[in-house]
């Protein structure tokens, strides 16, 4: 008995390995046996968009017609998490069958194997309608099709009226018409709305807030001095005199001088506070931004961005898609899926209740017809008129695994030269150098 | 005598008080955050909210899935069992091996108590491939029991090293009282030692409890259904691609440290029971 | 203690070597004839896609062979220029092979709704377009889960014409995992050795019931892991590795222990077993655990430190990894990038915060242990909260709290006249800003180990310096102090450790502003892992250099623990 004792421990243990594994095999053939009759997708939209999903599914699940016995699945996987997940899980048949995500990743997924095309699906039907036409090119790898768009986002221009009642939109609107609606007048413009607030002298009021160390929201002023981060040919650009210019114009708005019209170390929920606080004027920033914008106490509006000797500042197109994995068990049946939630009916219930732009010609046409009559039409309540716009002039955000290595000394680049006034030459002849080491032997042996 | 001592607690209780608002102001502006409507940072300093809602809380609480089945209960239980569990399973194979480093000079030792410290050592995000493949191996993928073995198991070599120190301070003259009264070893560890270890074994249990209730990376990489999902899982949720959902994920944070004061609070009487209680003098 | 034990005779320990190294010949051999099989089956697939093709051409005999289908796609001239589109030429399924290839190809209509000829056109859709993409004939093994794989093979037969075959592999899976019940078998047998004639039978059967309990439920569960796949897909199933991985750790071990025996570390190891048996008892389950779900995963992180990743593919490299990290990768000293810049950011953050945690926490456990004191249990509570709410949002809201202008520390600074400090712009209000944040987080754990460690302590003790006229700061010397030590030591080692890797601050207070010089190593490694390029390789490297000095660390620790037990 004594002994016995003495081995407890062991004993011990063996009986609740012996059970954790009797009540594991059990889970798991549970979850096992129903896998083959279902669609399992992935996404990592919150709020709004993550309840509209959730009933588009649920539409489509509810009706035999529509999914032929075949019901989706969702799993919401947190954004920061996301890639990681998916590239552990894919190749190891755990993964989703199908997932929504930007088209930014298109190549590293790709070149890992993790993708399924679906050309052969491909039609007049599904792509001959979308708008803007980069959308499309966007998920296409080696004349493959390996996406089909949801929509599109990109930045803007936000502007509001502030609590003393005056407002930038006469100025802007002005200044549109003249056709002078360039850098120069878009910085005079906020430095006018830079000063003491004048409702209140203890605040100190901005014209512009935009997050100035930010690569992402660079792109505008890159690409309005005529610079490109990937060149036509796919080389990565960072020291050239175009991406210096831009450099300047950031450090012009935003740097840490007393004539910067940007408050300093902005993050998106203290912008979004002193935007609706009228402490700032006008707001660089995406769709996205709406949400966060007090409805009923603030008047807004949302416009073009300023151009520079012709130029326009073009933001960076986002495409948000769905994708198919290779190892999508049905891989018909989770087409049929993709098509019903990017389909007409889809897009445009996104529209109305997410604020997700439809990329889609008819169901734009649709939607803006609607506003001839009925002032409060989702396509003027949303700004689509104006994301729409912008969006046609936009470029397509760079997908290459080259390109994404280029964020993470960009926006350390554009920090040193915004927080800390290093000279624009110097701060991006870092980040080259520092580009080429992350690039390392990868690259150099070619693809 | 008696006004200096209480002038010295007037001051002891005054100095308590200010280290303790200094303490717990960032955390005030969480519950603020919390409390107050929208997912702005609010810039002003006063931690008193303006606006009074619970939307935030009522909204983490009734998230459903996409079928409607209510999400907060579930998870929250996962969260409970997977913690409490690996609590029961981390003390359990802490203090039976933290006893034997203590007590044994055994072959091996020096080697084995290194080894239980320097697994610490590597970085967690590396080991977490090769951990995904095993567990995969193991058919315990998406499953509370793989995510119980790997925390009981991250939580080891911590409560092996603070059980193990404890137990050195323990005098064996105790053990040897009881051997002589012929008990076995066993016993002598099960009614001699461990009772006497109770601040200890608070301490640990609350450690593990910890490491499984706040944990979100692994738990949302092993498991693939929004119903197994623990609670932080969840609250990583509200933070999205360009938007973060701060008053949903301030609340969400404010539910899950709850229950951690509520263990301590009754972890608290063990942590000041221990050898005051008798031993050493009787 | 009073067990008995026979201690392992020579002749067991032959008898068992002999066991192992047959058992492991027959899997060698069975290994062997196994991957020449396969390889010979997959040459021969591709031989047979060819002939077949060569045949349908040239209007010669078909053989019989058993295929499940066969397209000739032609590409759509003009139609969306940026895709790969085709207009089927002529394709079958579900016939006879005999009929397929008589001369007559039965053509069928493209709009054909039967899902399993839609389901077949797809992937000869899929093929022909990767043959066109890359310009050379294409196959691959379709594994369906309880079938032998289907062979897809297709090849270019004109500038814009492809012609795909299918054809599946005559090979079946065997129904049951024959190897791993094999290895199961094994090491029961070994426990059995191992463990004294009383209780082996007990052993023996809980051994090999959780061993073939895990394998079972492995493979019926996880029909596309790569144990299955070797089963299934023969060959492919090899390249994924994990067989010949096991099988080489496996040859290893028993080579190492043959050494181990002709040496006579085996009789002394056994004789430890023996003499310690208790001791090990009370160990194994915690080393068991230990072994799989930590000791495999910290060694496969240790080994890809060897390797470099590149778009998925690993490398080995050998240490030019290492080599690169140690001699500063080609930046100055005062670089953030260089290793040793943030090796001394490391330690310096290391040391200030483990002292500021210690001093805090002792400190307030002090106070907070006087007997006379009240509400001890409500200051406890809210002075653990730091520690219990999630640190990724109270780092976030220290952010806040140090932002340039509207931050509260700043407020509160300009208020006092100190004037507001650009947090984040210069190295050492940047690394301050993370040193409050974390001792913020820190001190409460430092205060609960206090406060159990020091009960401890005899009040007795105390009483007796009462008596004979110590005063406080001597009580503390002399008492409190050296008895806290044992206790209050592993806190110490366990938390330089953690803090040597706190990941979440660093990342989420100062983001290694200004230009990465407040990152320390775990933050480095973990941007070269997911931020520059998926560099996992180097990324390891550096873990197990931050593995190597946390080691050395405890190594001079230890010494000092030594001495303290030896007192």
């Amino acid at each position: 008995m004594e002994r016995l004792k003495a081995a407890a421990p062991l004993v011990g243990t063996a009986f609740v390995i012996l059970f954790l594994i009797g009540l594991q095999s059990w889970l798991r053939f549970s979850a096992v046996s129903g896998r083959s009759h279902r669609i399992v997708m992935w996404h990592s939209y919150i709020g709004k968009e993550e309840t509209v999903l959730k009933e588009i599914v649920a539409k489509y699940n509810a009706d035999p017609a529509l999914n032929q016995g075949y019901k989706i699945e969702i799993l919401s996987v947190s954004f920061g998490n996301f890639p990681d997940k998916l590239t552990n899980s894919l190749p190891r048949g755990q993964g989703p069958d199908i997932f929504i995500y930007a088209h930014d990743r298109l190549d590293d997924w790709h070149s890992k194997g993790l993708l399924a095309p679906m050309d052969f699906w491909a039609d007049k039907d599904l792509l001959g309608d979308l708008t803007p036409t980069q959308t499309v090119n966007a998920f296409i790898k080696k004349n493959r099709l390996y996406g089909i768009p949801l929509t599109a986002k990109n930045l803007a221009l936000y502007y509001r009226t502030l609590p003393d009642g005056t407002s930038p939109e006469q100025e802007i609107r002005e200044l549109m018409k003249t056709g002078k609606w360039d850098i120069q007048s878009f910085k005079k413009l906020a430095k006018k709305y830079t000063r003491k607030c004048p409702w209140n002298s203890s605040l100190k009021c901005y014209g512009l807030g935009y997050m100035a160390d930010d690569a992402y929201h660079h792109a505008p002023w890159l690409h309005a001095s005529g610079g490109r981060f990937v060149s036509e040919s796919g080389k990565i650009q960072i020291k050239t005199p175009e991406a210096i210019d831009a450099a300047k114009i950031a450090w012009d708005l935003a740097g840490d001088h007393a004539g910067a019209v940007c408050p300093p170390e902005l993050s998106y929920p203290l912008m979004s506070d002193l935007f609706n606080r009228g402490e700032i004027a006008m707001v660089i920033s995406g769709p996205w931004f709406m949400s966060q914008i007090d409805m009923k106490k603030v008047k807004f509006s949302v416009t073009d961005l300023p151009s520079s000797q012709g130029r326009y500042a073009a933001p960076f197109l986002t495409i948000e898609g769905i994708y198919m994995s290779s190892r999508a068990a049905n891989p018909e049946a989770a087409f049929r899926a993709i098509r019903y939630l990017t389909g007409e009916a889809s897009s445009e219930l996104r529209a109305r209740n997410a604020g997700q732009m439809p990329v889609i010609r008819s169901v734009q046409n649709r939607m803006r017809g609607e506003c001839i009559t009925n002032p409060d039409c989702a396509f003027g309540k949303f700004h689509y008129e104006n994301f729409n716009r912008i969006a046609n002039k936009s470029i397509v955000m760079p997908s290459s695994a080259e390109a994404r290595i280029l964020w993470s000394p960009y926006t350390k680049a554009l920090a040193a030269i915004v927080r800390r006034n290093v000279k624009p030459e110097k701060a991006l002849a870092e980040a080259a150098w520092e580009t080429e080491k992350y690039l390392g032997a990868c690259l150099r042996r070619g693809k | 005598m008696n006004s200096h001592s209480s002038i010295r607690m007037f001051l002891t209780h005054l100095f308590l008080i200010v280290f303790t608002i200094l303490t717990l102001y960032p955390v005030m502006l969480v519950v603020r955050k919390s409390l107050s409507p929208g997912d702005n940072f609010s810039r002003s300093l006063n931690p008193v909210p303006k606006e009074l809602t619970l939307k935030h809380y009522k909204d983490v609480i009734g998230s459903r899935d996409s079928t409607g089945r209510s999400l907060f209960g579930r998870q929250f239980l996962n969260s409970l069992v997977v913690s409490l569990i690996t609590t029961i399973m981390g003390l359990f194979l802490a203090s039976t091996a933290a006893y034997s480093f203590s007590r044994f000079r055994f072959a091996g030792r020096e080697i084995g108590l290194t080894m239980f410290l320097v697994v610490q050592m590597f970085p967690a995000t590396l080991i977490m491939i090769p951990l995904y493949v095993i567990l995969d191996r193991l058919g315990l993928l998406n499953s509370m029991t793989g995510l119980v073995l790997v925390y009981s198991t991250t939580a080891i070599p911590f409560c092996v090293w603070m059980l193990k120190g404890y137990f050195d301070t323990i005098p064996k003259e105790l053990e040897e009282a009881a051997w002589i009264d012929g008990a076995t070893r066993f016993s002598m560890f099960w009614r001699v030692v461990l009772p006497l270890s109770r601040p200890a074994l608070a301490v640990t249990a609350l450690f593990s409890f910890m490491t499984a209730w706040n944990e979100y990376i692994l738990a949302e990489t092993f498991l693939n259904e929004e119903t197994a999902y623990t609670l932080p899982v969840m609250l990583q949720h509200y933070v999205g691609s360009h938007s973060t959902s701060w008053g949903k994920f301030a609340a969400g944070s404010v539910i899950v440290s709850v229950p951690i004061m509520v263990l301590f609070y009754v972890l608290q009487k063990h942590l000041v029971g221990g050898l005051t209680a008798g031993g050493v003098k009787g | 203690m009073r067990f008995t034990c026979p201690i392992p005779t020579p002749k067991r320990i032959t008898m068992a070597f002999t066991l192992g190294l047959s058992a492991l010949l027959l899997a060698g051999g069975l290994f062997i004839v196994m991957r020449v099989q396969n390889k010979t089956l997959e040459n021969t697939a591709i031989q047979d896609g060819n002939r077949l093709l060569y045949q349908a051409y040239s209007g010669k005999s078909p053989q019989s062979l058993d295929l499940a289908g066969f397209f000739i796609l032609n590409t759509i001239p003009g139609s969306n220029s940026k895709l790969f589109n085709f207009n089927m030429i002529s394709g079958w399924d579900h016939a006879k092979p005999a009929e397929k290839l008589s001369g007559k190809l039965n053509t069928l209509s493209e709009t054909s709704k039967d899902k399993r000829f839609q389901a077949l056109l797809r992937k000869a859709h899929d093929a022909g377009a990767e043959t066109l993409s890359t310009g050379r004939y294409y196959a691959r093994f379709e594994s369906r889960p309880g079938k032998p794989p289907v062979l897809i093979f297709s090849i270019r037969t004109s500038p814009n014409q492809v012609s795909v075959v299918f054809m599946p592999l005559k090979k079946r899976a065997p129904s049951a995992p024959w190897l791993m019940l094999f290895i199961s078998l094994l090491a029961t047998i070994a426990v059995v050795f191992f463990v004294s004639n009383r209780y082996a039978p007990i052993y023996g059967v809980l051994t090999f019931a959780c061993l073939a309990g895990l394998t079972i439920s492995a493979y019926r569960m996880n029909p596309s892991g790569p144990f299955y796949s070797f089963l299934t897909e023969g060959f492919r199933g090899f390249g994924k590795g994990y067989f010949v991985a096991g099988w080489l750790g496996l040859s290893a071990i028993t080579f190492a222990l043959a050494i181990t025996w002709f040496t006579g570390h085996a009789s002394r190891f056994f004789r430890a077993l023996r003499e310690f048996r208790l001791a090990y008892t009370y160990i194994f389950p915690a080393m068991i655990g230990m072994m799989v779900l930590v000791l495999i995963p910290f060694a496969a992180g240790l080994a890809l430190g060897f390797f470099n990743h590149c778009r998925g593919e690993f490398q080995f490299v050998g240490f030019s990894n290492f080599i690169d990290i140690l001699s500063g990768g080609g930046s100055s000293l005062t670089n953030p990038l260089n290793f040793w810049f943030t090796l001394g950011v490391t330690i310096l953050w290391t040391s200030v915060n483990v002292f500021l945690h210690v001093s805090i926490g002792l400190g307030i456990a002090l106070i907070l242990k006087d007997p006379l004191l009240k509400m001890k249990g409500i200051y406890r509570v809210l002075l653990i909260i730091p520690w219990a709410m999630p640190n990724y949002i109270t780092a976030l809201m220290w952010k806040g709290m140090f932002q340039q202008q509207y931050g509260a520390i700043n407020i509160l600074l300009d208020n006092i006249g100190i004037g507001s400090i650009s947090w984040f712009s210069s190295f050492w209000p940047a690394f301050m800003a993370n040193v409050i944040t974390n001792t913020w987080l820190g001190f409460p754990f430092m205060m609960v180990v206090s406060l159990g460690a020091l009960q401890s302590i005899p009040t007795s003790l105390y009483e007796a310096a009462e008596v004979d006229g110590a005063s406080k700061w001597q009580q503390f010397k002399t008492i409190t102090l050296p008895l806290l030590r044992p206790a209050l030591f592993p806190a110490i080692v366990l938390g330089s450790i953690w803090t040597f890797n706190m990941f979440n601050v660093i990342y989420l207070v100062s983001g290694g502003e200004p230009g990465g010089a407040t990152d320390i190593l775990i933050t480095e490694a973990y941007q070269w892992a997911f931020k520059r390029g998926e560099r996992y390789g180097l990324a390891a490297a550096y873990a197990t250099l931050i593995f190597v000095i946390l080691y050395l660390y405890t190594k001079a620790t230890n010494k000092i623990t030594r001495a303290a037990e030896d007192m």
